[in-house]
């Protein structure tokens, strides 16, 4: 299994090293609203500055479902998708790979928007290892629901808002804990334990339900 | 263990009241190559994606080597090779990537140099670096054989292969056919050009309205008498006796 979400991983990054679709619309997306923020509210108040984690995750949330509808958009282009299913490889692995791929997307995006983050809502960062943890928890979770139904949403002729309509409400519980987490990163918050553990707890549950039922997912595709 | 390479036995499928496929019986031995003719929604393509396990749901059964498809077993997936419609390429991998990486699913142990062999088989060495995206039809389609070939089975379902294909790459392509059968390969193509399945199939069959009204070894027929017979189902739907 782990063989093949390697290649599947290399796969994808190749492709994206080449391309650069999935972090360039997710980045130009979310550096647009987080400007959109800046201007359309007083972001340099005390309160403002609580509320910045939330902007931020918010900004995220719907630049990350450009990033994941992009996912398994590439693997129906000329079929290639189809040849993949038919391999006869453990179809967790599949998933895996893409899992990791479109994390480590997601998650390159929020590091490149963070300067700009930090220079429009003025916040510091008070923790840099919760910080870190924050985005690559939050961004395994957002993989991890996001890939499946990618795969999913793939399959139909809706495809793009089906996506959204799918991803983002099961995708609430680990957006406000990475809120919260993203907070105690900031020192606007107190007490992050809970949040980090509901992120972890989050995201073994949702990697290993979408390792069993992948393969029911592909035998659709 | 049945010896037949691909046992396709009273496969129905449906699409609605549509029968593609009505209660067909087909099976290839290795080193046989059969050609499927018909006309346009004949159920050509329909009955390659059930053999080659893209479409699961149908009545009927499906064994490869032996190997029911509905045990939906890797060892069938290892041993078939499908050439589809579409080419089931990476656009924006090179050549050699793309068969580096089908051949590594495919768990090749020479990934590497399969992939090169394959692609100089295929007269593609000199565009291995070359993006797929900006190859022409016809070496996208043998870059599309390539892939099917990778990794070494010993089933071949292809559906139309000689589409977009030149005069020298469709000789090539019958050479390495003939080469694939010649070693114990089984080749199911479907194709319309009568002349080109006669220089590599050794059994033809024909299907109509999703029914199968010939079925005839090419030993001792030649393609004029061959495409007489099928003019004759196409325009009449019935076989001669």
């Amino acid at each position: 299994m782990l063989q093949t979400a390697r290649a599947v991983l290399e796969k994808d990054f190749r492709i994206e090293l080449r391309t650069r679709d999935a972090i360039s619309a997710a980045l130009v997306f979310s550096i647009l609203v987080l400007v959109v923020f800046n201007f359309a509210l007083d972001v340099n108040t005390p309160e403002m500055r609580r509320l910045a984690a939330g902007f931020f995750w918010v900004a995220f949330a719907f630049a990350g479902t450009l990033a994941l509808d992009r996912s398994f958009a590439l693997e129906k282009e000329s079929g290639a998708g189809r040849a993949l299913a038919l391999a006869p490889v453990d179809a967790g692995g599949i998933y895996l790979g893409k899992c990791a791929a479109n994390a480590a997307f997601l998650f390159i995006t929020q590091l490149v928007a963070l300067p700009l983050f930090v220079i429009f809502f003025d916040v510091s960062i008070q923790r840099a290892g919760a910080l870190a943890a924050s985005f690559a928890l939050g961004s395994i979770a957002f993989a991890a629901v996001g890939t499946l139904f990618s795969a999913v949403a793939a399959n139909t002729r809706m495809r793009g808002l089906l996506l959204p309509i799918l991803f983002l409400p099961l995708s609430v519980p680990a957006l406000i804990a990475s809120v919260e987490t993203t907070s105690f990163a900031l020192g606007n918050a107190e007490g992050p334990s809970f949040w980090f553990t509901l992120l972890v707890v989050y995201d073994v549950v949702f990697l290993t339900a979408s390792v069993l039922v992948f393969e029911y997912v592909l035998e659709e595709s | 263990m049945s010896a037949h390479a691909l046992e396709c036995e009273r496969i129905t499928k449906r699409y609605g009241r549509i029968a593609a496929l009505n209660s067909v019986d087909v099976s290839v031995d290795p080193g046989e190559c059969v050609a499927i003719f018909g006309r346009n929604g004949a159920g050509k393509t329909t009955l390659l994606h059930v053999a080659g396990s893209l479409i699961r749901n149908f009545d009927g059964e499906v064994r490869v080597f032996g190997q029911s498809r509905g045990d939906n077993g890797s060892d069938a997936r290892r041993t078939t090779g499908l050439v589809l419609h579409e080419t089931c390429l990476y656009d924006d991998l090179t050549a050699a990537e793309n068969l580096r990486f089908f051949a590594r699913l495919y768990q090749v142990s020479d990934a590497e140099r399969r992939a090169g062999d394959v692609l100089a088989r295929f007269e593609l060495a000199d565009r291995a670096q070359s993006v797929v995206r900006t190859l022409s039809r016809g070496m996208k389609q043998r870059l599309a054989i390539a892939r099917a070939m990778v990794h070494r089975p010993r089933l071949l379902l292809m559906d139309e292969p000689f589409t977009g294909l030149d005069e020298p790459s469709s000789q090539t392509l019958v050479t390495v056919l003939r080469e694939f059968v010649r070693d114990g390969g089984a080749v199911v193509l479907s194709t319309h050009d009568v002349e080109r399945a006669f220089d590599v199939a050794t059994r033809a069959i024909v299907l109509e309205r999703g029914s199968l009204t010939l079925d005839r070894s090419l030993a001792d027929v030649d393609a004029a008498a061959f495409r007489h017979a099928y003019w004759h189902v196409l325009f009449t739907g019935t076989a001669r006796a």
